[in-house]
């Protein structure tokens, strides 16, 4: 891919990353868990549409959102901790893609997509993202219990990849009915 | 722009277009159970040979079903906005059940399956 079209992926996908993550502080903190888990969190949204996009260019643009507001848990000071979640929050996203594309009907260029698949796919991100960040955590001693951390993160990227999906389809009518569809 | 750029914005283009569609055909809220969906079908039928149905003929369009649960069931349809009841212009007493706008897009989704069905078929 040409050098300026992946600079504005990996531009575009950090920028939205950040945005949802400092949305999701704004309106679902109260919903924390543990250090670096959420009951909500929306920023996966962005992971799934970026990675079923862009691949690895998606990862790499998520990976930079993530380092960019490394710190912004006051929870988790650990450089090295913070830094490969970063790197997990890319990574495990483009691991579920090639998940997805073993295991079930997802092609690469997503021909045929069905919500019902759209779900599925949502489901096994989740759990890779939520098993992988959660194996690092435990692994680096971050106070959390593992099980229950893995189930509130599972839940957490399944609300909220799940209403980011929503509200792109509600922003997609709005635009049709703006266009006199 | 070379063949590779292009052939690149072409591939992103496609996956854009298709998860569009997956995410449009998301389900929507709220649902229809099969009585409702039933009611609504019966109305689609007088709707489209221009009727007016009130409300108390509404009530006793599906026989299978007792006056009170036509009743709820219209009650239900107006709070999921797939109904809305206007009142005559003569007799404020009488309302006709009419669609809204979610209506017309619930048949027009119905419309584009069963396209897709026969297609396929």
């Amino acid at each position: 891919m040409h050098v300026q079209s992946a600079t504005l992926i990996l531009g575009v996908t950090a920028l939205f990353y950040v945005a949802l993550l400092l949305l999701n502080d704004l309106l679902f903190s109260v919903f924390d868990f543990a250090a670096g888990t959420n009951w909500v969190f929306l920023p996966s949204g962005v992971r799934l549409i970026a990675i079923l996009l862009f691949d690895k260019w998606g990862a790499l643009g998520i990976v930079l959102g993530s380092l960019m507001l490394a710190f912004h848990d006051p929870r988790l000071t650990d450089p090295v901790t913070v830094g490969v979640a970063a790197c997990i929050s890319g990574l495990a996203p483009l691991l579920a893609r090639q998940i997805c594309i073993s295991l079930t009907d997802l092609k690469v260029d997503l021909k045929d997509l069905a919500a019902l698949s759209l779900v599925r796919i949502t489901m096994i991100f989740a759990a890779v993202s939520a098993g992988l960040h959660q194996s690092w955590y435990a692994w680096r001693g971050v106070p959390v219990n593992a099980l229950s951390g893995v189930l509130v993160m599972f839940c957490g990227d399944m609300l909220g990849a799940m209403l980011v999906l929503y509200a792109s389809k509600v922003a997609l009518s709005l635009d049709a009915r703006l266009r006199g569809g | 722009m070379t063949k590779t750029k292009v052939a690149n914005f072409s591939q992103m283009y496609t996956k854009y277009l298709n998860l569009v569609q997956a995410v449009r055909s998301l389900p929507s809220f709220p649902s229809l159970d099969a009585v409702e969906s039933r009611m609504l079908n019966t109305f689609a039928a007088a709707w489209h040979e221009e009727k007016n149905i009130t409300v108390l003929e509404a009530m006793v369009m599906l026989p299978e079903i007792s006056t009170t649960t036509a009743h709820r069931r219209l009650k239900m349809l107006r709070k999921k906005g797939m109904i809305d009841l206007n009142l005559d212009a003569h007799d404020n007493r009488v309302k006709y059940v009419v669609p809204t706008k979610a209506t017309q897009q619930y048949f027009a989704q119905l419309g584009q399956c069963m396209e897709k069905a026969q297609l396929v078929a």
